[in-house]
């Protein structure tokens, strides 16, 4: 079963201004994944700032999309892409004090 | 901020000026009988300009156009989502005549190297899957790119 996938105005956004070519065929070639088999393709994610019920996401490129599943209705609704922040480093403990 | 005292003379005015209306105004019930001659018009230049209404009547169709405008705002916010195939298809568009720029050529003098009008490249980047993939492989190397680039 494919289902059908819509994107947000900011999931948009995002696609057409932010990334590349090659970022936007990564998206695509996920999506397909995820069309198929949402659950197990995709991650939970718990974004209060989204939603107060819990999201998935996936991972594209050095991005993710965090996506709403309506199994009830055959669709999934992308809610946001954004980049992946960089992990900060952290300093050994034996290193030596900065300036 | 009005005090307690105005307040209460705004109040005993509205009652006042709903005791002389109360006489002749008509019920909700004979209200929904009513039909549009029965109305009072404000004539302006020969024109209906105002109705006259019941306040009843008034308050019923302050109450609909506000259920309206909620039921638009919800339809609006599912108007905000974009089919992902439909977006496919529009950044498959876009990405022959970014090629096309990058490349530094207007669709004339494309269409001048492939040997065809400026409206049928035009007609190619609008609609990049009605092309023949021939087509797109002569429209990539004119460009210097690769065919799986532009679509």
């Amino acid at each position: 079963m494919r289902l059908k996938v819509e994107l947000h105005r900011e999931a948009v956004w995002f696609i057409r201004h932010r990334c590349s070519d090659a970022e936007v065929d990564a998206f695509y070639g996920h999506l397909e994944k995820i069309r198929t088999k949402p659950i197990a393709n995709s991650e939970a994610v718990a974004d209060p700032g989204l939603s107060r019920y819990m999201l998935r996401f996936f991972r594209f490129a050095h991005c993710i999309a965090i996506f709403q599943y309506r199994p009830a209705e055959d669709r999934i609704i992308v809610r946001q892409c954004r980049r992946i922040r960089p992990r900060r480093r952290r300093k050994p403990n034996d290193a030596p004090p900065g300036p | 901020m009005p005090t307690n005292s105005t307040k209460t003379t705004q109040k005993a005015k509205r009652r006042s000026a709903r005791a002389v209306g109360d006489t002749r105004r008509p019920s909700r019930k004979r209200s929904s009988k009513r039909r549009p001659d029965d109305y009072a018009y404000v004539i302006e230049d020969g024109e209906p300009a105002y109705v006259l209404i019941p306040i009843e009547e008034y308050e019923d169709l302050a109450k609909a156009s506000m259920v309206e405008q909620a039921v638009a705002q919800i339809k609006s916010g599912d108007e905000d989502l974009t089919d992902a195939d439909e977006l496919a298809l529009e950044l498959a568009a876009e990405r022959i005549a970014r090629a096309r720029r990058a490349a530094g050529l207007t669709q004339k003098q494309l269409g001048a190297k492939l040997n065809l009008p400026q409206s049928q490249i035009s007609r190619i980047e609008r609609n990049p899957d009605r092309t023949t993939v021939r087509t797109l492989k002569r429209i990539a190397r004119a460009l210097g790119v690769d065919v799986q680039s532009l679509v």
